[in-house]
């Protein structure tokens, strides 16, 4: 396994793939994929959950305590029969086309019968824009639940179906990105400073790039945009801040400590691509399998995250790997040093 | 004599950490009390997200004389709960319109315990400024024209008020307010709530964010249920509440349990990791991560605005890689002192000479990028910037001072068997018997910089 590691490494470290070279190639890509993505935007937009678009929820008594008494009412137990509950909602809600977000455990009041008494709280997404078309939807779903839950002596067990708008907004998300752009922003400005170099500011131009790449991947692969959006989005950030402080970082301590004499700043870059990408490989594995695990977890929300999170991945290694080489060759000036010192060569 | 030190300074750095793990994970009663210790982890504030919470809903009726319309006004109503949540520190809530007349706020458990304050929104109090001492006199500024309240203490009255803060219409209510008293040689504001005179105040004091208080609000419950009133004072709509019922977590139901899974796996597979490709050095890194983690569960329980939501999760998930990778980039350093002839004392100390600047560098920028997160983000959003923060401080702790004290006391017990850390060199490179300094990049780095400003 070492071995196969190593061989590995050796073959990264050996190969003559020039990757700023080929940069306009490598630029396709991301160009393809924002290009679909402003026009899926455009189109059908992002696959909002109900705290983007909307929808409605109601809660349904389980008849626990066993106080409805009707022929059909069947007596649940919340935490043992969750599952047979949400089945029971989902394939009656599923005549009307309704499609639902989730289910939670809840309490309600029926006045008269039941204080505190165990419920199902369902969300699912609305069937129209139309604020009545909503209304008697909602009023024939409820009615349907009534019956299928044989609740006709006590109705109110199924409470009213509730309709609500989207409580995300665009300049929510705007101001996420907004943020998350101006933290790495003063985080380059320190390490420029740190460094006098005042070209780090230019990898600012890769966490865009890859923020825009992952809006463009959530919109391709429809991932619900919820409030859970923001931890992608955080993750995306950081990761790849952190991918242009550690190319910086290596590049400048490479040609610094004579490793890239007489090399060009295409060249020095590919190098240190080189030399980091097996690192980096190993890294990535890592963080895809702690993400992969996520992402089969039986809980809605946390695959939401996991799924943004793989895509965060998958574009900051590319971004890393393909165009960071490049963006930074743009930023690199030869020191007045190295400039004198060829010169004296040359004479 | 050292080797004993070593092992007895060992045994009970262990056993600190066992001590460390077993408060973070155990629960018990305390002896001779009612109070139960939830353990660290157990006593973090969780979001609705993760332990779900309470929600509450009210009906809104349109008040008398409101020149809005119903939906209008539960727009208002909806947006100024949200902020007044927000202000007393409430970050993990959500409020929205249910339907044409209700409002649904989803409260998180840390404010469920809070005395059940919702309730305070269905008693509302108009308040209004005259110029006369008198309740039917002139009003100036109207209970609508508040934006948000927040409550405060008075160190002179020794008395808990409240802060009023004005909507532009209400900015504007107020110089009009001042014009007036200044052409009619007025000193003082008549503050009323209802028919009942609250206090006066300089004219001078009227302001944005002005500070009221009667002198009865003596605890700080009473000024946030006055708090409270005034707030719902300004809404056009009366709140009734209906329901008032808990909830499980938003994300699902096994939430919390999945999550707890994952981050087991990842810290055992990390440590397992980290031993297979450093050996010693590895367990003393392992070491290093746990204090880390006692540290880090022990200050998110510790800060009370913080309340873990699914993104905060992704952020302790980030900080703990960053910590990591702050003791592997150390490791590394020193495998490549060694692999230049040094001997391992000499290596491990060049290795946390070389490491120093860039690991502060890099925690340094992820607590500037934190800070600015915690200030400009989102509500929810802000407490990631809080536990990058965290992070980045107890990543630089644990990295460059409790990491290089276990390698410090490791070396007497073994400063020759390099296979034991994983140490090699080539067959050709020569063990330097002494101390020669070799410039490491860094140092070249930073001494190339003067050349050239030269």
């Amino acid at each position: 396994m070492t071995n196969k590691l190593k061989t590995l490494e050796n073959k990264i470290n050996n190969s003559k793939c020039q990757v700023t070279k080929n940069v306009l190639y490598y630029i396709i890509a991301p160009a393809i994929l924002l290009l679909i993505g402003i026009i899926l935007l455009c189109t059908v937009g992002f696959n909002g959950s109900t705290q983007l678009v909307g929808g409605s929820t109601f809660n349904i008594y389980v008849n626990n305590e066993g106080k409805i008494t009707d022929e059909d009412a069947v007596q649940y137990d919340l935490d043992k029969d969750f599952g047979k509950i949400c089945g029971l909602i989902s394939a009656t809600l599923a005549d009307g086309n309704i499609r639902i977000e989730g289910f939670q455990k809840s309490q309600m009041d029926i006045e008269g019968l039941v204080a505190g008494g165990d419920a199902v709280k369902v969300t699912f997404f609305n069937v129209s824009n139309d604020k009545d078309e909503i209304e008697n939807k909602n009023n024939l779903l409820r009615d349907r639940l009534i019956s299928e839950f044989g609740y006709a002596s006590s109705p109110e067990a199924v409470s009213e179906i509730e309709y609500f708008e989207g409580s995300l907004t665009m300049a929510w998300a705007l101001n996420l990105v907004a943020c998350i752009i101006f933290a790495a922003t003063l985080a380059l400005i320190y390490m420029a400073l740190r460094t006098r170099n005042g070209a780090w500011l230019l990898g600012l131009l890769n966490v865009v790039i890859d923020l825009a790449c992952v809006g463009a991947l959530l919109l391709i692969c429809r991932v619900p945009v919820s409030s859970a959006i923001c931890a992608t989005m955080v993750f995306t950030g950081l990761i790849s801040m952190f991918n242009v402080y550690a190319f910086y970082a290596k590049s400048e301590t490479s040609v610094v400590n004579g490793k890239y004499n007489n090399l060009k700043a295409s060249e020095m870059a590919d190098e240190t691509a080189k030399i980091m990408a097996f690192k980096k490989i190993v890294l990535y594995v890592i963080a895809l399998v702690v993400v992969l695990i996520t992402t089969i977890m039986p809980v809605a929300g946390l695959r939401e995250v996991g799924i943004g999170c793989l895509l965060s991945l998958i574009a900051s290694f590319y971004t890393s790997n393909f165009i960071l080489p490049a963006i930074w060759t743009l930023s690199y000036k030869p020191s007045k040093k190295k400039n004198n010192k060829s010169k004296e060569a040359n004479n | 004599m050292l080797k004993k030190h070593s092992k007895i300074k060992f045994f009970i750095l262990s056993i600190i950490a066992i001590l460390g793990v077993l408060l973070c994970v155990c629960s018990f009663s305390l002896p001779s009390s009612q109070n139960t210790f939830n353990g660290f982890l157990g006593s973090i504030n969780k979001g609705i997200e993760l332990e779900g919470g309470l929600e509450v809903v009210y009906t809104c009726s349109l008040k008398e004389g409101t020149s809005l319309s119903l939906e209008e006004s539960v727009d208002d109503a909806v947006i100024k709960i949200e902020k007044f949540y927000n202000k007393i520190g409430y970050k993990e809530l959500a409020v929205q319109k249910l339907g044409e007349n209700k409002i649904q706020i989803l409260l998180s458990s840390e404010a469920r315990v809070a005395d059940k304050i919702y309730s305070y929104l269905q008693t509302s109090k108009e308040v209004y400024f005259t110029l006369t001492e008198s309740a039917d006199a002139n009003k100036y500024v109207f209970a609508n024209d508040i934006a948000s309240t927040f409550i405060n203490y008075d160190q002179e009255s020794s008395a808990y008020g409240v802060n009023l803060y004005f909507t532009q219409k209400g900015k504007t209510h107020i110089e009009e307010l001042k014009s007036y008293a200044n052409d009619h040689n007025l000193k003082s504001a008549y503050i009323y709530w209802g028919t009942e005179l609250l206090t006066s105040v300089e004219i001078d004091d009227v302001a944005d964010g002005m500070f009221i208080t009667n002198n009865t609000l003596t605890y700080d419950s009473d000024a946030q249920e006055a708090s409270f009133n005034i707030l719902a004072g300004s809404f056009g709509v009366n709140l009734s509440e209906v329901k008032v019922s808990p909830f499980s977590p938003t994300l699902g139901v096994n939430a919390g349990l999945c999550i707890a899974i994952v981050l087991i796996l990842v810290i055992v597979a990390t440590i397992a990791l980290i031993c297979v490709r450093y050996a010693h050095l590895g367990l003393l890194g392992s070491l290093s991560m746990v204090f880390y983690l006692v540290l880090f569960t022990f200050l998110m329980q510790a800060i009370p605005f913080v309340v873990m939501n699914l993104a905060g999760v992704v952020a302790s998930v980030v900080a703990y890689f960053i910590a990591l990778g702050a003791n592997c980039y150390i490791f590394e350093k020193i495998r490549e002192e060694y692999a230049l002839g040094k001997k391992i004392h000499i290596s491990c100390k060049s290795a946390f000479k070389r490491a120093l600047w860039p690991i502060l560098d890099s925690h340094i920028a992820l607590a500037l990028a934190s800070i600015c997160i915690w200030i400009f983000a989102p509500a929810s959003v802000k407490l990631v910037g809080v536990i990058l923060l965290v992070g980045a401080i107890l990543s630089v702790f644990a990295s460059l001072a409790l990491t290089r004290y276990f390698i410090h006391i490791y070396l007497p017990l073994n400063s020759t068997k390099a296979n034991k850390l994983h140490l090699y060199r080539e067959k050709g490179v020569k063990e330097i018997k002494e101390e020669v300094e070799i410039i490491s990049p860094e140092d070249a780095i930073s001494q190339n910089r003067e050349v050239e400003n030269d």
